[in-house]
């Protein structure tokens, strides 16, 4: 018989729906073979089915594909290592400069490793790295193996807190990212959140009844859990953001927030202005004000999918980015038209210095690392 | 690349619990999982022109079924694959019943995870952890007959989206 046919005569036997005729169907399959007994009784048994759901649900295929991505780069043996590492880090860097300069004009007055001298050690970029303030007050480090209350890492990076059903308490806990690093929580409803660098979340203890609410700072993406009887409320300063269930960005760096709405349905409440988003939209804080940006949502969430992305973005932002991944401080010559616009995107797992070797290879300035520090000069 | 992907995703979930019924860790199953891609990848492998999905299924399969026999053999007896599963030469019967297995849990999970939130909590507590009907009614605080009137819903749903995703399958073999 088709395995299919098997697969779901054994589901409706479950659901304890099977009608005579496939009743019957499903014995004289199990009279078949004794490996077949052993198939059902196996499916039968809760304990398998429990395993396999958590595996289903740990999987991360996106997370599996890129690694499977890395170990397969074509150009891996072929090409020399300059070209080899520009090729691996750079998935598509457009250039638009506003100023009309054309890359293939760079590519031809200026050999690309020519002005390459790198006197300093490479930065790696930003790492899985969080501190964890309990509600009691003892601070911890986050690492896989920590063993904390109610906390339990999970695959490097990630950590599930769970709550206490018991207890009464009624502290607040802080997940703190530091510079240059990433860091994802798993709250008890089944909210997913994941901090940028030099970020925070607070969120208590415990839940209230009738709502769930989060204070951050920096950028955070979460994925609410749907729960209409208890909205989620994220709070940075003035700002509200109140979900039932859905997928957002909140950057919070700077005063002039954003808010980038990926599913789903938001009520943003900042000082008087309210304003309801829809998928897609991206909000600013814009000083009392509440304005809508036209910037695509792909650039407010390519942190969340690792990568650096730029859309008509000047050196300054760019140079803003680079900061906040790999550490660094950044000096740009006064000279340097900050006018020029850039667009493009590169793996934010890239090296430093690879990321300064496209930079280089792609605009007509000068990204030079020393120690810690990055200084963009006219070429 | 695309369609390599496409499969990849749809598929690396069920491939890491088949693999991981035979090597106990899940990151060694993870890792089995994305290292025979790489290769059906790296070798060109014609996957790409199999349209049948059902023979792309089996495939899938049998080279995660090697990969886990290759690894056994190169790590000999040091490894809890020898110790906690003795039988080494696995025959087509077993392959057979294995793909019969994880497929059925799959489709199980795809199922509930679609059913409405509520629906979906009743049918977990009252399915999977097997409470009983005025257990779960307490445990999310409704009524007893509105926890029957779920299960009810939840299981006409189930049925009707199981037999939709299988013969979706169906009409791909004829």
């Amino acid at each position: 018989m088709e395995r299919n046919r098997i697969t779901n005569l054994i589901l409706k036997h479950q659901l304890s729906s099977l009608t005579d005729e496939e009743l019957d169907e499903l014995m004289s399959w199990l009279r078949e073979k004794p490996e077949n007994e052993r198939v059902f009784s196996d499916i039968c048994n809760n304990k398998e089915l429990t395993e396999a759901f958590s595996t289903f649900n740990q999987a991360n295929p996106d997370e599996a594909w890129d690694r499977v991505l890395a170990n397969t780069t074509p150009a891996a043996t072929r090409i020399p290592y300059y070209r080899h590492t520009a090729a691996a880090v750079l998935v598509a860097f457009l250039l638009i400069c506003s100023g009309g300069y054309y890359l293939w004009q760079k590519q031809h007055t200026n050999s690309p490793t020519a002005n390459q001298t790198f006197t300093t050690l490479d930065l790696a970029p930003a790492k899985t790295e969080a501190r964890l303030i309990t509600a009691d007050g003892a601070e911890h480090n986050l690492h896989p193996a920590a063993d904390i209350n109610g906390f339990t890492p999970l695959t490097e990076g990630s950590l599930q807190y769970t709550e206490d059903e018991e207890e009464n308490t009624t502290g607040l806990n802080t997940l703190i990212t530091p510079e240059a690093a990433v860091y994802t929580i798993f709250l008890p409803d089944g909210t997913k959140a994941m901090l940028n660098a030099s970020s925070s979340l607070e969120f208590p203890s415990k839940f209230a009844n009738n709502q769930r609410e989060v204070k951050i700072t920096g950028e955070v993406y979460f994925e609410v859990t749907s729960n209409p009887s208890r909205p989620f409320i994220v709070q940075s300063g003035d700002l509200k953001i109140k979900v039932l269930g859905t997928k957002f960005n909140i950057n919070a760096y700077k005063r002039n927030k954003r808010i980038a709405l990926v599913e789903g349905k938001v009520q943003v409440e900042h000082l008087a202005k309210s304003q309801t988003m829809f998928p897609n939209d991206i909000l600013i804080t814009r000083g009392d004000d509440l304005i809508k940006s036209s910037k695509s949502i792909d650039r407010e969430l390519s942190w969340v999918d690792d990568l650096f992305f730029f859309e008509k973005d000047d050196l300054h932002h760019i140079s803003e980015q680079l900061k906040l991944w790999y550490g660094v401080e950044i000096e740009i010559a006064p000279n340097i038209n900050q006018n020029v616009l850039y667009s493009g995107k590169i793996s934010r797992q890239a090296m430093l210095t690879d990321v300064l070797d496209i930079l280089n290879y792609l605009t007509n300035l000068k990204f030079k690392l020393n120690e810690k520090k990055i200084t963009i000069t006219m070429n | 690349m695309e369609r390599f992907e496409v499969i990849f995703k749809e598929y690396y979930s069920r491939l890491v619990y088949y693999a991981k019924t035979k090597v106990i860790d899940t990151e060694v199953a993870e890792d089995i999982v994305q290292d025979a891609f790489v290769q059906l990848i790296n070798n060109k492998s014609d996957i790409n022109n199999v349209a049948n999905p059902i023979a792309i299924r089996n495939f899938l399969y049998t080279s995660i079924r090697y990969a886990v026999l290759n690894r056994a053999r190169r790590l000999k007896v040091h490894d809890n694959y020898l110790t906690l599963t003795p039988q080494i030469e696995i025959d087509d019967t077993d392959l057979e019943q294995d793909i019969i297995k994880v497929e059925t849990y799959y489709r199980l999970h795809q199922a509930i995870n679609s059913l409405p939130h509520v629906c979906q909590k009743v049918v977990r507590y009252g399915y999977l952890e097997e409470l009983s009907n005025s257990e779960i009614a307490e445990k999310l605080g409704i009524a007893l007959e509105t926890v029957k009137s779920h299960k009810k819903r939840g299981v006409k749903l189930l049925l009707e989206r199981m037999i939709f995703l299988i013969s979706a399958l169906l009409l791909h073999l004829f």
